[in-house]
């Protein structure tokens, strides 16, 4: 990920409470945690966060008291001509460092995560200056404080033309006294459990208490994995930082880091379900032999045998699942071997419940070739119907929904490409019949097969059609030309079973002229869509490509900002937006990196101030309470100038 | 368009049940507004509990519809959405009043393991008398649906 990108992610949290989505996390819930002040230190794994090189420079700062900056109310800036988005040259930039309490910091060393120049050190009320400045991601640098947040420059937030009270820093970062954190997880037996997830971070109350600026900051997350004993270590804890701790099968435990800090913690993780609650079993293979690290699954998160084999499920179907859902067939995988079959067992059924896993995978195997017989090279084949399995997981508490074939495969992916003969081998496919995709990514041409035996071999899939020009014009709805459109051509997988959602294959793209013309040459048409996306327009995706030679008229929506204000906390509100004909229109959360969509929107009432964006067509606000519509407020919307609703 | 492979054959770490309550997956039949023309994405549909976190690459391509239900199964109305990454920041977004969400991601973020949460303010609270800490929790045992744009 690119710096830019990253940064543009890091802003999310910003703009959600800014978007007059100030919520904070939860208590935390530390019924689980015990101290164990006799146990000795086990050796323990690290945390993997980067921090910056710290400074030995003396004196060694203080917190101090000081007046909040920026006057802005917590929800929303408020605007200015300052150029705060890091578009243009700037000799110095201005930071300020606070602590928890909202207090600046002063005496502290402050630079560039990645060691280089400038750094600076902050005066008695926090604040510093950088200069000359450039990109990157700003830290405090001494030992004895951890960067809770970090300040970025540009900004993204910023860079999306939300405007900040002049008197706001151009970057804020909070820190908090470092204290040790380190002690060992085990199960409820005592047993050390290893590969459990520990996570630190600053609340997002925390963040919030520290003044609107510091939304526009990166809250700085740690990570570890608990080693075979159980053990870990952060090195950059901070009392009051959440800790959060997670393993498969177990119940999560978040809790504070205690203010002091703590180097025994003895964190213990209960099961997440009774042995009532599930139905345990064994995978072994033709001989009878256990299967170790086999996955099983009814349909949902997969399972992992251990060294004997075993593995449990959970009896219940989730609240609200369909029961037609949970139709109870199981499967397990284990590389090597076609799957394993069963039902699910009955509470009642008695004895012993094992899967035997037999036969070795099925490959497809062939060539694509063109309309001339010549190999194509690069060419994407793919399993059209592959088989749901659930979700696996990829990494210590990481779930992927994967199907059975790209397990077995071992590549997550029920798909080949071509070699530069044309040759593809599908591997990992079950004793079953598959009908396969060849898709060349580079135009879109596709060609599918008829329903194939696997085990097939010398499969021949010609790919040819015709490839032809694809012109068309990007419009608002009042007809005028939209430049800046990126214009991608794009095939939707088909419904598959395998697959928990349809993947949107992108192919050629382009970003449209001022007028808003663009122009594909040599690409396939049938059965393709156009995804658009651009900073000035509601997002808008798997647009159908119309047929017939006419130009294409991709009509877009502009997107047009509007503040919301009030001068004090009150009501909740809820908004919804209408076009001239009284249709509802949807609301939209821009966030650097991606964006939400709904159908209304709360305004909640301890916030003041909210940013979101509807569509250029929005002539009316519905407001209402809890108790019904209270009014409707007219609106005068234009592209690129935000429009201020005021909600007193 | 290729993903990175996904690790097959983790060392097991010795425990006897290897699950996360309550996460499964549903494969639905109905198609929703047909977009005509076009190919009709599949309905399949995530059902987890959150907080999950997901790999790398699955909420990747089109747009998600997000639903947020209670652990009895109740829509959530105005929840918070948190979409939360190891390296890159979070992201945040309101359900509406019916408890349902539209996320689109761009690509660099969906190629990373993400952690949702869902938070929720009780109802009735006064929030003038409250900080928000006080005033907001995570949904414990929170039903989220992902399905496919229709």
């Amino acid at each position: 990920m690119t710096q830019a990108r990253r940064i543009l992610a890091l802003a999310g949290l910003a703009l959600a409470l800014a978007g007059g989505l100030a919520w904070l996390g939860t208590g935390p819930e530390s019924k689980a945690v015990q101290r164990a002040a006799d146990d000795p230190r086990a050796p323990v794994a690290r945390d993997t966060a980067a921090e910056p090189p710290e400074s030995a420079e003396e004196p060694k700062p203080r917190p101090v008291e000081r007046t909040p900056l920026g006057t802005t109310p917590a929800g929303e800036p408020a605007g200015s001509d300052r150029d705060t988005s890091g578009s243009g040259p700037r000799a110095a930039l201005r930071g300020i460092v606070l602590d928890l309490h909202g207090r600046g910091v002063g005496r502290l060393a402050v630079g560039y995560a990645d060691g280089g120049p400038p750094s600076a050190r902050t005066a008695l009320d926090g604040t510093f200056e950088l200069e000359p400045p450039r990109p990157g991601e700003i830290h405090a640098r001494d030992a004895d404080f951890v960067t809770l947040a970090a300040g970025l420059w540009p900004n993204p937030v910023l860079a999306a033309r939300v405007e900040l009270d002049p008197d706001t820093p151009d970057v804020t970062l909070l820190v908090a006294r470092r204290v040790p954190l380190a002690g060992r997880v085990v199960d409820e037996r005592g047993a050390p459990l290893e590969g459990a997830r520990l996570t630190i971070a600053v609340g997002e109350g925390q963040l919030a208490d520290g003044g609107a600026a510091i939304r526009l900051s990166r809250r700085v997350l740690r990570a570890t994995t608990s080693d075979a004993d159980g053990g870990f270590r952060f090195d950059a804890a901070a009392g009051g930082m959440q800790l959060s701790v997670r393993a498969e099968a177990r119940r999560r435990v978040e809790l504070p880091v205690p203010d002091q800090g703590d180097a025994e913690l003895e964190i213990v993780l209960r099961p997440a379900l009774s042995e009532d609650e599930l139905a345990e079993g064994r995978v072994v293979d033709g001989a009878g032999s256990p299967v170790a690290d086999a996955r099983v699954s009814a349909g949902w998160t997969a399972a992992r045998t251990d060294g004997d084999g075993r593995f449990a499920l959970p009896r219940a179907l989730p609240p609200g699942v369909p029961a037609e859902a949970g139709e109870r067939t199981v499967l397990a995988l284990k590389e090597g071997f076609l799957p394993a079959r069963s039902a699910f067992p009955s509470p009642r059924a008695g004895g012993e419940w094992v899967l035997v896993l037999e036969g070795r995978p099925r490959t497809l195997g062939g060539v694509v070739v063109d309309g001339d017989g010549r190999g194509l090279a690069g060419v994407r084949v793919a399993l059209v119907d592959p088989t749901p399995f659930g979700l696996v997981e990829t990494e210590p508490d990481t779930l992927r929904p994967v199907a059975a074939e790209a397990f077995l495969a071992g590549t997550g992916e029920s798909a080949v490409w071509s070699d530069a003969q044309g040759r593809f081998v599908l591997a990992g496919l079950l004793d079953r019949e598959y009908r396969l995709e060849a898709l060349d990514e580079r135009t879109l041409l596709a060609a599918r097969t008829e329903a194939l035996a696997a085990g097939s071999e010398g499969i021949r899939i010609v790919l040819h059609g015709r490839l032809e020009e694809l012109a068309g014009r990007v419009v608002d709805s009042q007809g005028r030309g939209v430049g800046g459109v990126r214009v991608a051509l794009a095939r939707v997988s088909d419904p598959a079973a395998g697959a928990a959602f349809p993947e949107i294959l992108e192919g050629p793209s382009a970003s449209s002229a001022s007028d808003g013309t663009f122009r594909f040459t040599a690409v396939a048409r049938e059965g393709l869509v156009w995804n658009l996306h651009g900073a000035d327009i509601t997002p808008r995706v798997l647009v159908p490509v119309e047929p017939g030679n006419a130009p294409q008229v991709l009509q877009v929506e502009r997107r047009c900002d509007v503040r919301l204000v009030r001068s004090s906390p009150g009501e909740d509100l809820r908004l919804r937006f209408v076009d001239a004909r009284g249709a509802p229109l949807p609301v939209f959360q821009m966030e650097g990196g991606g964006f939400g969509q709904s159908a209304d929107f709360l305004f909640r009432g301890q916030v003041t101030r909210a940013a979101l964006c509807v569509p250029e067509t929005a002539v009316e606000a519905l407001v209402s309470t809890r108790a019904g519509p209270i009014r409707r407020e007219p609106l005068s919307l234009a592209p690129g100038r935000p429009f201020e609703l005021r909600l007193d | 368009m290729k993903r990175e492979p996904i690790p097959v054959g983790l060392p097991s770490r010795g425990s006897l049940t290897s699950l996360l309550a309550g996460v499964h997956l549903l494969a639905l039949g109905a198609c929703g507004a047909s977009l005509a023309g076009s190919p009709r994405p599949a309905q399949a549909m995530l059902e987890l509990e959150a907080p999950v976190r997901l790999e790398a690459g699955a909420l990747a391509g089109p747009e998600r519809r997000f639903e947020v239900r209670d652990a009895q199964g109740d829509v959530v109305p105005h929840a918070l959405v948190m979409l939360e990454w190891d390296d890159f920041g979070s992201l945040g977004f309101q359900t509406d009043s019916h408890g349902r969400l539209g996320i689109g991601l761009e690509a660099d973020l969906a190629a990373h393991p993400v952690e949702i949460r869902v938070l929720v303010r009780p109802e009735g609270q006064d929030l003038l008398a409250q900080t928000f800490a006080e005033g907001t929790r995570e949904l414990a045992g929170a039903r989220l649906r992902i399905g496919a744009r229709p």
